[in-house]
């Protein structure tokens, strides 16, 4: 059972190196995968989506959704950020290079979305959006961790 | 009136599309408005006065739909969205 899944500081990865869009999304995915909560297939599923139905994750200037459908793949509900130290291109027309990458895993259709939620109201933010993409220590990633966990509180 | 937003798997973008315009009009007051989300293949089973979606998923959509359709770059910026539902939704009310 999830029960109110959270942002874990492990979980948000500042100015990461990745040299190509499938690295990036596997390096955003890493902590998931340390901490047992997807496998490598959920991995593997993320990116074969965006091959089969194009680099649309690519949802907002510089910021691409890596996700998949609910599968046996995810063993808990959890979400993932990371920044780019280099930007990569995804091939989307509009929103490329990408430089903040967010992982989505649900367990169910509905399990994230609670967290989603609040991930959702953090992005809205275009200053919050600035902090993150300036953000570099361990400290900032544990603020911007409790930021989102905290919601609009 | 209905709004689906459409992505490739119905969990992730469309999600959050649908998190933000109902953000949207609840700030408008158009509580009555019904939003909800569905995977490109499901678009048929899925009648709407107005589908949101991505350029990319656009070009692969009904042609009847097409007409009906918001295409969104940024699914976060709510002005951004703001931009393009509102005169969408000022044309079907005036119809």
């Amino acid at each position: 059972m999830d029960t109110d899944p959270k942002l874990s500081v492990d979980e948000v990865q500042l100015k990461v190196h990745a040299s190509n869009w499938e690295e990036a999304i596997q390096v955003a995915a890493k902590p998931l995968v340390d901490g047992k909560k997807i496998t490598n297939d959920y991995v593997t599923a993320m990116i074969d989506s965006v091959k089969k139905l194009g680099p649309y994750i690519v949802i907002a200037p510089g910021l691409a959704l890596g996700h998949a459908r609910p599968s046996e793949a995810v063993h808990q509900t959890g979400f993932a950020i990371a920044t780019l130290a280099e930007p990569v291109k995804f091939g989307n027309k509009d929103n490329d290079p990408v430089d903040l990458v967010v992982i989505l895993a649900s367990t169910s259709d509905t399990a994230h979305l609670s967290l989603l939620q609040k991930i959702v109201m953090f992005l809205n933010d275009s200053q919050n959006l600035e902090t993150l993409r300036r953000a570099k220590t361990r400290e900032d990633a544990k603020h911007i961790a409790e930021q989102i966990n905290g919601g609009d509180q | 009136m209905k709004i689906i937003a459409v992505c490739g798997l119905g969990v992730g973008s469309s999600v959050i599309a649908k998190m933000n315009i109902e953000s949207i009009l609840s700030e408008e007051g158009k509580d009555e408005v019904d939003v909800d989300t569905v995977d490109l293949g499901s678009i048929r089973s899925a009648p709407a006065d107005i589908y949101v979606t991505t350029r990319e998923l656009f070009e692969d959509f009904p042609e009847e739909d097409k007409e009906k359709t918001i295409v969104l770059t940024n699914f976060v910026d709510k002005n951004d969205i703001k931009a393009h539902l509102d005169p969408k939704m000022a044309e079907l009310e005036n119809k």
